[in-house]
């Protein structure tokens, strides 16, 4: 076995001790997989539509998640939802998540990300039907429990959703400056300036302003340039904070089941 | 051990070392033998070893070939070695009193010189080792000679990725390696992000590596100290000329009788890119442009005598590489240098030695993000300052001392604007903005004794103070030798460190920033060395050590998991953890007079650090290294040299699965992230290499000349050490071999052409 040392003939009994002490913690393990069949589950609530700064709005207003396996590092295999139910906790009122019934796995070799669209098991249309709650009741402040199970396994959960860092404009002395309202429920900001150098690509943050520098010489920067803040729940932060971390906001699976709220301005020109 | 009051432990420390003086100044008193080493021709041999059989004392002759020498009263035979010579010994007789007639000693030139290999008994210091320039030379090159290149052969080293030369000295991290340069500590001593050492070979007379002990009087970080030695002074003036495919380099010593001194000067350039457009790249596969690496090295040495026993060197060391964009118009590329100016005053007296040193270090890369930079916004700038006086004294011939201080000032400062891509790990800080400072004074001394003819010993201190705290390090070291062909040795060493890297860089990259420590780490290692080097018929000799080591870590430092918090960081804060290091170094080496040598290592070590509550592998573990290297001369002017490398592979933490994570702002996007098992619990298959050169020597108007051809990887094999682990999965449950990501050199092959007078 390699990586471990075979002790034949022990002559010596201290050289033996020796051998077998130099190989204590040599044993090697697969590379890939031990828990591959362990449940995930996938759910981000947002109110506000996505859109991409160069492409518009997505196509899409309903909203996704996944019900899966950790798979193994180039694959994700889905699992059965056998039930499913997401309220609101102030009055109970359900929301109209549905479940798609899908099976295999898809490939997901290309890190530019998987769309949820295309790949997703449950579905969140944006007007709920019969009586229950749609995409666009999703609301600020509330707070929403996740009930679930797959394959006899139920996953549990709960979120606030953070209300919408409502951004302001303050142009003085030739600087721009960006304040947002303080979210009921965010834990930390992501904020994104494309005509900055620091921001270009987005950042963390826990304050509520953003001088704009207008130092990104690059061709990225689109034409009408949009800045945007995120507030992000405690359960999302935790979930990104710390690449070990496997689970967020849910108890019964790895996975997170978080919320985010968002507001875009565009920057005004020099 | 951490002290509040260091006035106070300095007093105790004085104390300590003249209360071993007065008890060793009892010793008994011995004699002094002198003498002269001539070659065949009768001019003086400089730098050849001498000593006393059955004796630990060893001297080193000067450049008028004059040694001195301590012996206790009796017979005894003296053994003289140098590099390209056989090895004399002759009888000698102590009397009982009065010193005897000075000594003259011939030493026979080889048929072969320079046979490269470690010769035995040429280390000079205790439980380390000595690689001299004919090893490195005699190490079939990757273009050029290379005495990073050559450490692997030495048993208790390992280089995990052989793309870059950073070594682990008995398996201590990456980062806890000093290198210097006659005593001047350097940064930034490589080439091509790393790939090639930044010294001339020429220009070196020899590497040693301290490893399981330093003396307290010598500065270094935990793993030990890699301590060049520049080329020795020229006693009529001598120089070396080399091409290769890397480019050319040319050293000259000469002696200035005016001064009474003598300079020395090498100078390297590579003309690598060159070459490569030579040779029709002009792009990569796609056509596009490369950004050409180009490099040059320049090493200078002033000495003087400044009165009867003063010498006065003065040296300048400057390294640069740069990058020819021309092929990106408007860009501008990565530039890293370092720059080093050091004094090194030097008082031989009968019975001691003062030495004085000044060093000041500029370490300097600037480079933009990306391609089509226009500014260079990321940049690692280290200065290094230090002063050190040292007196060495031999109290009586029994009984010898060391004490000295020295100050260190360094002031770092480093700075990315976003996720820095030379480092693969989420501990990195995605902008940075450092800059820190440290003063560290330190007060050390080292008292030896010799017991009688087979037995010497050391014990030092050395406490280092930053700000309001001390911190004691305590050294000792033992040698016997039970009989004339076998020697043990015994070291206890302390060492403390007060700066850290974020881990191990991948191959080819930026310098790494390093970062200042308020709270040193600290190492205590136990180490053993048993060498059996017994008489053989004339003209062979052979040697065996068996070295096996222990090393615990304290306060190591491990940069934390930053996930993806993208906040500026201005001083870098690392999590503290312990660590242990356990292994076994073995080495065997076998020479004949015609030149034939064989070199073997082996090491065995395990390394783990403290994660939580359990004790993982340590990123570059590496339980297995083995090489061995072989000369064979032929046809009387030829030689053939092979070398094998084989050791594990790298560590690798295994993956379990995969989580996404959601986009920010799009909560129907998210992003693969993989689910990591126990850290470095699996491992990637083992590395191997094989390489050649076959070499013709012959003598031209005085001057000798050497014409190489060399491969390197005459197998072909991969020795893939890192993956894209989704591709390398896929490729196995797909039945097709995996692609690495990076893979270890190709076969390269290369000539070289050597001439010296």
């Amino acid at each position: 076995v390699r990586g471990v040392l075979t002790v034949r003939r022990p002559g010596s009994p201290l050289v033996a001790a020796a051998l077998v002490v130099l190989a204590a913690g040599c044993h090697d393990v697969p590379i890939f997989g031990s828990t591959p069949h362990e449940p995930a589950v996938y759910v981000v609530l947002m109110r506000e539509i996505a859109v991409n700064e160069l492409e518009g709005t997505l196509g899409d207003s309903s909203l996704f998640g996944l019900v899966a396996n950790l798979g193994s590092a180039y694959d994700i295999q889905y699992r059965p939802v056998e039930q499913l139910s997401l309220t609101r906790r102030a009055d109970g009122a359900e929301f109209d998540w549905t479940y798609l019934p899908r099976t295999g796995g898809f490939d997901n070799l290309l890190s530019s990300g998987v769309d949820l669209v295309a790949e997703g098991n449950l579905r969140l249309p944006w007007n709920g039907t019969a009586g229950r709650l749609g995409r666009d009741s999703i609301a600020g402040g509330e707070i929403v429990d996740l009930l679930l199970e797959t394959g006899g396994r139920l996953v549990t959960g709960s979120t606030m959703i953070p209300t919408k860092p409502t951004i302001t404009i303050l142009e003085s002395g030739g600087v721009t400056t960006m304040y947002w309202a303080r979210s009921i429920g965010a834990a930390r900001y992501f904020v994104t300036a494309p005509t900055d150098r620091v921001g270009f690509f987005g950042y963390f943050t826990g304050d509520t302003s953003h001088v704009i520098k207008r130092d990104a010489t690059w061709s990225g920067v689109p034409a009408t340039p949009y800045f945007t803040v995120v507030a992000l729940d405690s359960n999302l932060v935790a979930y990104r904070a710390d690449s070990t971390v496997r689970r967020a906001g849910i108890v019964g699976a790895a996975g997170v089941f978080g919320a985010m709220a968002t507001d875009r301005v565009p920057i005004p020109p020099p | 051990m951490t002290l509040s009051r260091p006035g106070f432990f300095v007093a105790r420390l004085l104390q300590a070392l003249a209360f071993l003086g007065a008890t060793a100044a009892a010793a008994a008193q011995g004699a002094v033998v002198t003498g002269t080493v001539l070659d065949d021709a009768g001019l003086a041999v400089r730098a050849a070893r001498v000593s006393l059989s059955g004796s630990v004392t060893i001297a080193s002759t000067d450049s008028a070939g004059a040694f001195r020498l301590l012996a206790t009263r009796g017979e005894h035979t003296i053994e003289v070695r140098r590099i390209g010579f056989a090895v004399a010994r002759q009888g000698i007789v102590v009397p009982d009193a009065g010193d005897p007639a000075p000594l003259i000693i011939r030493l026979s030139v080889l048929a072969t010189a320079l046979t490269g290999v470690v010769i035995p008994g040429e280390r000079t210091v205790a439980l380390g080792q000595t690689v001299n320039r004919a090893t490195v030379r005699n190490a079939p090159p990757l273009g050029e000679a290379d005495v990073m290149r050559a450490l692997p052969f030495v048993p208790g080293v390992n280089m995990p990725n052989e793309l870059v030369p950073r070594v682990n000295l008995a398996g201590a991290a990456g980062d806890e390696t000093a290198i210097t340069l006659d005593g001047h500590p350097l940064q930034f001593p490589t080439h091509m992000y790393g790939f090639v050492g930044a010294f001339n070979v020429a220009a070196l007379e020899r590497a040693e590596l301290l490893m399981h002990h330093v003396p307290a009087t010598i500065d270094t970080r935990l793993g030990g100290t890699l301590a060049l030695h520049s080329r020795e002074a020229a006693e009529q003036g001598d120089g070396e000329f080399v091409v290769s495919v890397l480019g050319a380099s040319t050293t000259l010593g000469v002696p200035l009788p005016a001064i009474d001194g003598d300079l020395l000067v090498s100078s390297r350039y590579s003309y690598l890119a060159h070459t490569i457009k030579a040779l029709g790249g002009s792009g990569d596969a796609e056509g596009a442009e490369f950004a050409w690496p180009y490099y040059g090295d320049l090493l200078v040495r002033l000495g003087h005598r400044v009165g009867p026993r003063w010498r006065l060197e003065t040296m300048g060391y400057y390294a640069h590489d740069w990058f020819d964009v021309s092929g990106f118009p408007g860009t501008i590329g990565p530039s890293i240098s370092e720059a080093m100016a050091g004094t090194r005053l030097v008082r031989e007296g009968p019975s001691s030695r003062l030495t004085v040193r000044l060093s000041q270090d500029l370490a300097l890369a600037t480079k933009g993000q990306g391609e089509g930079t226009t500014i260079r916004d990321s940049e690692v700038k280290q200065r290094a300052t230090s002063a050190e006086v040292s007196l060495d004294t031999r109290h009586s011939a029994a009984f010898a001392s060391t004490i000295g201080i020295s100050v260190d000032d360094r002031r770092h400062a480093a700075r990315w604007p976003y996720r820095y891509s030379d480092y693969d790990t989420p501990a990195a800080p995605s902008v940075l903005k450092y800059s820190g400072s440290q003063r560290l004074l330190a007060i050390a001394g080292e008292t030896r004794w010799t017991r009688g003819e087979t037995g010497q010993s050391a014990v030092g201190l050395r406490l280092s103070t930053a700000g309001t705290s001390a911190y004691l390090a305590p050294r000792f070291r033992t040698s016997w030798r039970p009989a004339p062909s076998l020697r043990i040795e015994a070291a206890y060493d302390r060492r403390y460190q007060f700066d850290a890297q974020i881990g191990d860089p991948r191959a080819s990259v930026f310098p790494p920033p390093t970062f200042l420590l308020r709270r040193p780490r600290r190492m205590d290692g136990i180490a053993t060395t048993v060498e059996w080097a017994p008489s053989l018929p004339s003209g062979r000799s052979l040697a065996l050590s068996v070295t096996p080591f222990a090393r615990s870590y304290v306060a190591r430092t491990k940069a934390i998991d930053r996930g993806f918090d993208t906040t500026t960081v201005t001083s870098m804060e690392f999590e503290r953890i312990a660590a242990r290091g356990l292994g076994v170094g073995v080495g065997l080496t076998y020479a004949r007079s015609g030149g034939a040598s064989l070199q073997v290592a082996y090491t065995a070590t395990s390394v783990h650090e403290r994660d939580g509550d359990a004790w993982v592998r340590s990123d570059w573990s590496t339980p297995h290294s083995a090489s061995a290297l072989l000369t064979l001369p032929f046809l009387r002017t030829w030689e053939f040299t092979t070398s094998l490398q084989q050791q594990s592979g790298p560590p690798l933490t295994p993956i379990d699965g995969q989580l996404l994570v959601p986009s920010a702002g799009d909560p129907n996007t998210f992003f693969p992230l993989p689910v990591f098992g126990e850290r470095n619990s699996a491992r990637l298959p083992g590395l191997r290499r094989m390489d050649i050169a076959i070499r013709r020597s012959w003598a031209v108007r005085g001057a000798q000349v050497t014409f190489a051809l060399q491969g390197v990887n005459v197998l072909f094999d991969r020795n893939e050490f890192e993956y894209e682990l989704r591709s390398y999965q896929e490729s196995i449950e797909g039945g097709f071999p995996p692609y690495p990501k990076r893979q270890g050199f190709p076969f390269v092959p290369s000539f070289g052409l050597e001439i010296r007078w």
